[in-house]
């Protein structure tokens, strides 16, 4: 069993009481994105706001019961699994440096992580993260949108779509192709207020806190001193060098689903009583189920923090089987009420509908079996 | 022509191709009913809801610019009528279908590298997945008159779909989460299903 230390079971028990008092406006934020702005002096909001931000750059941390958090990956498998718990839809909308803090930290240059995390540290700042293309999302290597040097900057011309944040953000990481090939794709920081970008939110039928957006770049000029990972080999910017990041931050994706599979089982606890002994056994099974994912969830999670090579793998793994989780139990909840629970039970219901999308966050459980298989033939996980 | 030899076919067709509200509303107009679920649930297109004053509003959901509710009203439990509650299946079945080919023609136009997404040999095998649970259900449907089916045969046919439609909508990728797309006909086919299936609950 993987369990959490007190440092980190401090952080459990202050993330459990702020999400779930955010949880309390769920509703209104799905009806109206704009809500967030007014609940940035809540403490969970103010905590997300600020993390995870390196040592280095936060002067005046955080300090929760003496605890100073970095940021690490069992930290934010707890924050994930505990925020969504109560409603996942709350801790996407929050402002932060999120994914492109990752990669900020990852790509970025001494200057480029100061301008970065001092801003978000300056007053709550929502940040982007802008991979996926209208026509590719899985296949990330053929992105088209362009970065083509225009004297003694670039333009930035394409399209973007289901970038969370954007049109909240004030900058964010953007990744787009000088040149033909894998190694043609850079990262670049992208501030929301330039000429030429555009942000249109659509809405959605789970997690409308994130408040996904198709994003357009329309000749956006990019200063050379805001492409990440200049001062990096070829093979350790762009793409190739977000990859190290990104399997850091998914064990925290994988967390969300297992969140609100959490949330949905706690949900059929509180409201349903007196159960009959075949119900008890169903909902033992299901408890069962969920601690065994925490447990692959934790086990990425230990990876990415020591660095251990087996991470792509176990990532991968602990996010596909998560993103199940959440489906199947978030339907199966409702077989603990009668008919018509879904219209009568909209908490439940949010959970089903906040399940579909953790499928699609950071790559699609067909993708993340590729890379298991791909774990198996290199044996990344013979031990 | 009586109820019981009531044809299917059009509720079916209207789903698959003109989706969801036309097919709804063609199954109350066919069945001359609104068939509330045994807790006294219905979703209907706006304009019906005119006809039952009685009823209370839970749920708002769009579609395609068009409004459904989501009623409750306990005084009408139950009252859905045999050739509704099957007509409801075959609803969703021609939803489910339609489903797949919107699936064939966004995997038809999506690349992997050079090549199709609809060629990868794992796309492949979901979509006869769902191919063979489709020639399932429909079996099941194709000889079935109103009241062959008992509670637990409906509600088996309702999950076959259900389970489905999911392994369906994650081939559409995000696009499957989109409010304005078949993603949100699915989230609806899903509350109409619950609010017919029956559970012993204490
Ligand atoms: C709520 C939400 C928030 C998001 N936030 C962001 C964000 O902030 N930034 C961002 O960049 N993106 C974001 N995304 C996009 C997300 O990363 C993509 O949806 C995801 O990568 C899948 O891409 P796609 O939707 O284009 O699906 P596609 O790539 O079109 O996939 C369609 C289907 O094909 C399958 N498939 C694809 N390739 C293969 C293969 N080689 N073999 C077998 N099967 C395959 C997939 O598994 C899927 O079932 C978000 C999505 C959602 C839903």
């Amino acid at each position: 069993m993987i369990e959490l230390n007190e440092r980190q079971s401090t952080l459990r028990a202050y993330a459990r009481e702020w999400a779930t008092e955010l949880a309390k406006r769920a509703f209104e934020l799905e009806r109206s994105p704009e809500l967030v702005h007014r609940l940035l002096d809540l403490p969970g909001m103010v905590f997300l706001a600020r993390t995870p931000v390196p040592a280095e750059y936060d002067r005046d941390p955080i300090l929760l019961d003496g605890h100073r958090y970095d940021g690490g990956s069992m930290e934010r498998v707890t924050i994930c699994e505990e925020f969504a718990a109560a409603d996942a839809g709350m801790m996407l909308a929050a402002p932060g440096p999120s994914m492109s803090g990752v990669l900020v930290s990852q790509l970025g240059d001494k200057a480029q992580q100061e301008w970065f995390f001092s801003r978000v540290l300056e007053r709550p700042t929502w940040t982007f993260f802008a991979l996926t293309e209208p026509d590719r999302g899985s296949d990330a290597g053929g992105l088209q949108t362009s970065l083509v040097p225009d004297g003694d900057r670039l333009l930035l011309n394409g399209a973007k779509r289901f970038i969370g944040n954007a049109a909240r953000a004030s900058f964010g990481v953007v990744f787009a192709r000088t040149k033909p090939g894998p190694l043609g794709v850079v990262a670049a920081l992208v501030e929301t207020s330039l000429r030429g970008f555009t942000a249109t939110p659509f809405p959605t039928v789970g997690l409308r806190g994130n408040q996904v957006t198709d994003v357009r770049f329309d000749n956006v000029e990019i200063t050379m001193d805001r492409m990440l990972g200049a001062h990096l080999s070829p093979t350790r910017r762009g793409l190739l060098g977000a990859v190290r990041g990104l399997n850091k931050l998914r064990p925290g994706v994988a967390a969300l689903g297992l969140g609100i599979a959490r949330g949905a089982y706690e949900y059929v606890r509180a409201e349903r009583r007196d159960l009959t002994a075949w119900e008890r056994c169903e909902l033992d099974e299901m408890a069962r189920d969920i601690e065994s994912v925490r447990q692959l969830v934790r086990r990425a999670a230990t990876a990415a923090d020591a660095d251990d090579p087996a991470l792509a793998t176990l990532a991968s793994a602990a996010k596909a089987r998560a993103s199940q989780l959440a489906e199947e139990i978030t339907l199966g909840a409702f077989g603990f009420f009668g008919a018509g629970a879904r219209l009568q039970h909209p908490r439940l219901d949010k959970y089903a509908r906040d399940a579909r999308a953790v499928e699609y966050m950071e790559g699609t459980r067909n993708i993340h079996h590729l890379n298991v298989f791909q774990g198996l033939s290199r044996r990344r996980l013979a031990s | 022509m009586t109820l019981r030899d009531l044809s299917y076919a059009p509720i079916r067709v209207a789903a698959r191709t003109d989706g969801l509200v036309a097919a709804l509303s063609l199954l109350h107009e066919t069945t001359g009913t609104v068939g509330y679920g045994p807790e006294g649930h219905v979703i209907v297109p706006r304009g019906l809801i005119e006809a039952d004053p009685e009823a209370e509003v839970i749920d708002t959901i769009e579609l395609h610019g068009r409004l459904l509710y989501g009623l409750h009203c306990p005084g009408r439990s139950g009252q859905a009528p045999e050739e509704w509650t099957l007509g409801l299946v075959w609803l969703r079945y021609g939803l489910s279908e339609g489903l797949l080919e919107s699936c064939m023609t966004y995997l038809g136009g999506r690349t992997v590298g050079n090549s199709p997404l609809l060629l990868q040999q794992m796309i492949k095998g979901q979509l006869a997945e769902a191919v063979i649970a489709h020639l399932e259900v429909l079996t099941a449907l194709e000889d079935a008159h109103p009241g062959d089916l008992d509670e637990s045969a409906l509600a088996a046919l309702h999950q076959r779909i259900t389970r489905t439609d999911r392994g369906l909508l994650r081939l559409l990728g995000g696009s499957s989460l989109c409010a304005d797309g078949p993603g949100q006909a699915v989230h609806i086919s899903e509350l109409m299903a619950d609010a017919y299936t029956k559970r012993q609950t204490t």
